[in-house]
């Protein structure tokens, strides 16, 4: 009789108050509420305000209310018999000893409700705080993962309520409230309770809007330097050395095989390659079903993809001041389509064309679209399916070794050779590439240089690229470094 | 339902076909980025929108009335959570919700002088007093000036569209509706000004959607009872009133520091969207009142 009593006033407090007034009042926005798992788990985010424990639990259908519990300072929630009977009752809470006696374990009764396959709802800052600061994550979040291994932890990061109803404040004020959710992840029990903690307050920040920009002039956007060619390891090295020396002059990131961040500070490379986003999988399906992969594997295909759409991304938040690509979807598509499928019928307009319907900023007429379907298939899907926009570069890398270099390491590869990996086949390409790299000059003012790894140093070519790139800039020429 | 669809329902059919267009063209374009982007979006405000002032027009203001409130509401709360506000102003916040049904209250019962005499008392005289209630009045002047802007576009402007519920302006609001839309696609089709970009498409978009406005009102006027020489002179105040809008809420998006996907999908999105049309209803309602009665 009790627990229904208790179920029935849940499901009143919840229908009647906490979901419409979260849906008209407040209007809670969710980002990725899919992400929530349909079985148990652990959502943990930061804490400002009493509303926060509404909107966590309105992430899970109505359905499983029961069995989500938000955990509730029993000292505060305690205090009173009102306090109590809200959140024990109406909310479904359970209380945690904020300061436990001796010998006693206020986890126990949280690991007690996982382990019967229900939910919690976690603040590990402890309190609600000062508004808008994320206060250091306890540590009770780590020994509470490290009891329950394989617990599937959801962060989520709440903006808004600090502002709606911080503590101090008695009269709540309706704003909106933005609730991200994070993607579920275990940590690895063997971490310390401390070392769990850092990673989940990691988790959760990261899910965090970006601040605004600081008062005053907006930041320009980044300088793109692209280095395209056929020596795949000599432009992974230029792109590395171009995007170090950048660095020293604010933040620079190369994209390529893995992400390069070089700032003053130093530079980092991350060990895992960055081609595992959730779309590489459907855009290689989609070039796979439309046969885009006669010149690019599926998969190669996709991380040009992925690469612009990563420098559209930093391009579009100003993240960089610098961005740096081993290769670009807009001129090696460009150039593959001339060599191969288009030779010798496209005039210098008609290119032009093709590199804006790559850039988007035209769509391919659908008097085109057959023509385009099958003779440059991955032009159609970029366009057409507006994949990415990929940004016209400030500065052209061009790594053009001799053909006859390359195909020596091809031979000396011993991997099978593919129908256009001939003598013929590469210097047709090298004409494409230079033919593209010659528009991009002539109509969009960019800056080539071409790049022959036998003849010239690398850390040449870097100090080449980046006095374009400060003349261009116009920006502050002096590295913190180097001045001190 | 018969009060919804009795009478003259040929200004409601013109609604109705305005929203297709802008629904068809923001479906077909969907997909092409950049100013496009918006248009679903607005397109699917434009429903709201039009619904509301078609129960203005048509049905019960107990029905009407707090769907307008309600949206007043929500575009404020919506301008309040992205401009930046100092945690002391939550007072004035509030004050400026709750002039919605004070504002509204007027326009309810008929008076529209009260109405005329209530907004400057109730908005720009009581509101800042909740401003200065406190010690501190550093950030005084900026917090002012935002939080007046948004109680200007969402509730004095937009509580103009009240005053026009009833029978003697009947549908005045239906053609309001087809003379901001006529005004704002081509706009919106062209792209907005800015500063180091061409003008010439902006333009053209701007002079192609006043001759469609002013064509709209002349040929649409009669049915809303007004004569035609006057209606399309209504639809050219509209839509001159349209741009300035745009131009305006443009400009403030761009100071609030929304970035360009906020202000054209995400929490930004409501003011470009509203801005435009709110701007126009004052100038609407004070020409069709005062000028071609």
């Amino acid at each position: 009789m009790k627990n229904f009593l208790r179920t029935v006033a849940l499901y009143l407090f919840h229908l009647g108050f906490v979901r419409p007034v979260l849906t008209w009042i407040v209007g809670v926005r969710y980002r990725r509420r899919s992400l929530v798992p349909d079985g148990p788990c652990l959502v943990v985010s930061n804490h400002n305000s009493h509303l926060d424990a509404g909107v966590l639990m309105s992430l899970f259908p109505l359905r499983r209310l029961t069995r989500v519990h938000p955990v509730a300072a029993a000292d505060y929630f305690g205090s009173t018999l009102f306090k109590q009977a809200l959140a024990m009752w109406m909310m479904n809470g359970i209380p945690i000893q904020r300061r436990p006696t001796p010998g006693q374990d206020p986890l126990q009764p949280l690991v007690d409700k996982l382990n019967q396959g229900h939910s919690l709802v976690f603040f590990p800052e402890g309190s609600r705080g000062e508004a808008g600061v994320v206060a250091r994550f306890r540590p009770g979040i780590g020994k509470l993962v490290r009891q329950l291994p394989g617990l599937l932890v959801v962060p989520v990061y709440l903006a808004g309520p600090e502002k709606i109803w911080p503590r101090g404040q008695t009269v709540p004020v309706p704003l909106n409230i933005d609730a991200i959710v994070g993607k579920p992840r275990t940590y690895n029990p063997e971490d310390g309770a401390r070392e769990i903690a850092e990673q989940v307050q990691h988790d959760v920040l990261s899910l965090a809007p970006p601040p605004p920009p600081p008062p005053g002039e907006a930041a320009q956007p980044p300088q793109h330097v692209a280095v395209c060619g056929l020596d795949g390891k000599s432009r992974a090295e230029a792109m590395r050395a171009i995007a170090t020396r950048l660095g020293r002059h604010g933040t620079a990131l190369g994209l390529g095989a893995t992400l390069i961040e070089a700032s003053p500070e130093g530079v980092h490379e991350t060990s895992a390659p960055i081609a595992h986003m959730p779309y590489r999988a459907w855009t290689a399906m989609l070039a796979r079903l439309i046969g885009a992969n006669k010149r690019f594997s599926g998969p190669k295909f996709s991380e040009k993809i992925e690469i612009a759409r990563l420098s559209e991304i930093i391009g579009e938040r100003r993240s960089a001041r610098f961005v740096v690509t081993d290769g670009s979807a807009l001129v090696d598509l460009s150039a593959w389509a001339v060599a191969e499928s288009y030779r010798g019928v496209f005039d210098d307009r008609e290119l032009n064309r093709v590199v804006e319907y790559l850039a988007g900023k035209q769509k391919i007429p659908w008097g085109k679209w057959w023509s385009f379907i099958r003779r440059a298939p991955e032009i159609w899907l970029v366009n057409e399916w507006s994949l990415v926009r990929p940004a016209i570069p400030a500065v052209l890398v061009l790594v053009l070794p001799p053909v006859g270099g390359v195909m020596s390491a091809l031979r000396s590869g011993g991997e099978s050779l593919e129908a256009h990996q001939n003598e013929e086949g590469l210097e047709r390409l090298q004409q494409a590439y230079r033919r593209i790299a010659e528009l991009l000059r002539r109509r969009h003012r960019v800056v080539i240089t071409e790049f022959n790894p036998l003849e010239q140093g690398i850390e040449a070519l870097a100090e080449t690229v980046e006095a374009e790139l400060l003349r261009q800039g116009d920006r502050p020429e002096v590295c913190p470094r180097e001045k001190r | 339902m018969a009060q919804l669809f009795g009478g003259d329902t040929r200004l409601v059919w013109a609604l109705a076909g305005a929203l297709t267009v802008i629904s068809v063209v923001a479906f077909l374009t969907r997909r092409r980025g950049g100013r496009f982007r918006a248009l679903p979006g607005w397109a699917g405000l434009w429903w709201v929108m039009a619904t509301v002032l078609v129960l203005l027009s048509r049905s019960s203001r107990w029905i009407a009335f707090p769907l307008l409130a309600f949206m007043m509401f929500a575009s404020l709360r919506a301008y309040f959570s992205v401009a930046p506000v100092r945690p002391r102003d939550r007072y004035a916040i509030l004050v400026s919700y709750v002039a919605i049904p004070l504002i509204l209250w007027p326009a309810f019962i008929g008076a529209v002088n009260l109405f005329q005499a209530v907004v400057p008392v109730v908005l720009f005289l009581i509101v800042p007093v909740f401003l200065v209630y406190g010690t501190s009045e550093r950030g005084l002047l900026g917090s002012m000036g935002r939080m007046l802007l948004g109680v200007i576009f969402f509730v004095f402007c937009i509580g103009h569209l009240a005053l026009f519920a009833g029978s003697s302006h009947h549908g005045l609001l239906e053609l309001f509706g087809v003379l901001v839309l006529a005004s704002e696609l081509p706009q919106r089709l062209a792209g907005r000004p800015h500063p180091g970009t061409p003008w010439l498409r902006p333009l053209a978009g701007i002079i192609i959607g006043m001759f469609l406005a002013t064509g709209l009102g002349y040929m649409l006027a009669p049915l809303a009872g007004m004569p035609d020489n006057d209606g399309a002179r209504a639809g050219f105040l509209v839509s001159v009133a349209v741009t300035l809008g745009a131009l305006v809420s443009e400009a403030v998006a761009t100071d609030l520091k929304l970035t360009s996907s906020a202000a054209v999908i995400g929490r930004g999105a409501t003011m470009t969207r509203m801005v435009p049309a709110v701007y126009a209803a004052p100038v609407f309602f004070h020409y069709v009142t005062n000028f071609a009665p």
